[in-house]
């Protein structure tokens, strides 16, 4: 969900921009999901057009989206190392572990616990 | 049946489409209301109370007087066309039908929000889709309803191909409206894959993320009136086959026909007719009283927790 604040005196673009970016960053946002056309998010959120797609082209540059054209922002794979392919596979190797993990009821640290303890041996 | 009465039952069924507010802020059925939240599952603190009760409000206004013209035009059609008994009825019915759908979703579409100055704004930051909003189950109903509509047309016409009589005139309005319903029925459901994407697109206005959530209910709401519009004419579509189909097997002129001949094609599209209604009607039965609609929503909500937002002044 994002948030704008109109009385922050941290300027909405920024305010926006940071929340994605935090949004990416915490896995909330996920590789290929789609962010909202940049109309929509300007009407949602009372912004002018510019700012949204200002937003959207910054974190582009950042490799934190890439725009497909007609077809609207994704989110990108990050990048860690390897290229892309093996960042896809890789990406889609750990989402399959973590949601197996997780779904022994496992806490989140636990899971990071058991992954070092795994590379550790 | 008159078209008087047929008239009188769309103003009936209509005023069913407007349950909560009646289209007005003034008068509020708290029964219905305490329903509508409770089927919502979202808690509804006193300070948005109201601005869930405009988004009702408008939408079910819109309704109404979308039902309100469908009945007006299908009424002056039955009487342009001189059908003044149950076949003007079918055309009333279709015009509640499909203007109290249409209307329920403009409203979304025309509708106009003011931002307060210094209140937050809120918004999603992954794009929707339909399936946010719609179960799987609705979607696909929707989808197969103009092929639904289509087989009972098809089947009915080559049944009676089998009579000659079924040639005569005054079976001719039945076959027109059969035909015409299973056109409209395409038109209605690619009208309908339009406009909810034109939905999609509207921006959704609120302060809170509990907000956000009751603006999907009622957007829910809307797609799932949207998108019964080409249900419900593939419904009527098959029944209206029936109905032309037994005025031809039950005329006096059919007397001349083998007995077996007629009761074979009376079966043979009965059996059609009423499996099409039943795979239309029950998904969208499900829909309604199972959980799966709320299902839907709460993948949408995954990340939010209402819970703080919902405590504050509880009504």
């Amino acid at each position: 969900m994002l948030r704008i604040d109109p009385t922050s005196p941290t300027p909405p673009y920024e305010q926006l921009r940071h929340q994605l970016i935090d949004q990416i960053g915490r896995g909330e946002l996920a590789p290929g999901d789609k962010l909202p056309a940049v109309r929509r998010l300007a009407l949602d959120l009372g912004l002018a057009p510019n700012t949204v797609a200002r937003t959207y082209r910054e974190l582009e540059a950042g490799g934190y989206v890439h725009t497909r054209g007609r077809n609207g922002t994704i989110v990108a794979t990050p990048d860690l190392g390897g290229g892309a392919d093996i960042a896809e596979r890789a990406t889609a190797l750990t989402t399959e572990y973590v949601t197996a993990m997780l779904g022994l009821g496992l806490s989140r640290e636990t899971v990071v616990r058991y992954l070092q303890r795994g590379i550790a041996a | 049946m008159s078209i008087a009465i047929w008239i009188a039952i769309g103003v009936a069924v209509l005023a069913a489409a407007a349950p909560i507010t009646q289209g007005g802020l003034r008068k509020i059925d708290e029964k219905q209301l305490g329903k509508y939240v409770a089927k919502a599952g979202l808690p509804l603190p006193s300070h948005l109370r109201e601005p869930l009760l405009r988004r009702i409000a408008a939408r079910e206004r819109w309704a109404l007087n979308g039902g309100l013209i469908g009945i007006v035009l299908g009424a002056a059609l039955a009487f342009v066309t001189r059908s003044l008994d149950s076949q003007g009825g079918v055309l009333v019915m279709l015009g509640v039908v499909f203007g109290s759908s249409v209307g329920g979703v403009l409203a979304i579409l025309l509708g106009r929000h003011q931002f307060a100055p210094d209140a937050p704004r809120m918004a999603r930051s992954r794009a929707t889709e339909l399936g946010d909003y719609l179960t799987v189950g609705e979607r696909r109903t929707a989808r197969f309803a103009p092929l639904a509509a289509l087989v009972p047309a098809i089947v009915a016409t080559l049944m009676l191909a089998l009579l000659p009589h079924s040639d005569a005139p005054e079976f001719g309005w039945w076959r027109v409206v059969t035909w015409v319903s299973a056109g409209l029925t395409l038109v209605v459901w690619l009208g309908s894959e339009v406009l909810s994407r034109k939905v999609l697109e509207r921006p959704q206005h609120a302060e809170s993320s509990l907000e956000l959530a009751w603006d999907d209910v009622c957007r829910a709401e809307s797609l799932r009136g949207l998108f019964s519009s080409p249900v419900g004419m593939a419904v009527l579509t098959s029944l209206s086959s029936l109905i032309m189909v037994g005025l031809v097997i039950t005329d006096a002129a059919a007397s001349g026909a083998p007995v077996q001949l007629l009761a074979t094609i009376g079966i043979v599209v009965m059996a059609v007719s009423l499996l099409v209604v039943v795979a239309l009607l029950i998904p969208g039965m499900m829909a309604l009283a199972g959980p799966y609609r709320q299902q839907v929503l709460r993948q949408l909500w995954a990340d939010a927790d209402f819970t703080a937002e919902g405590r504050e002044r509880t009504c």
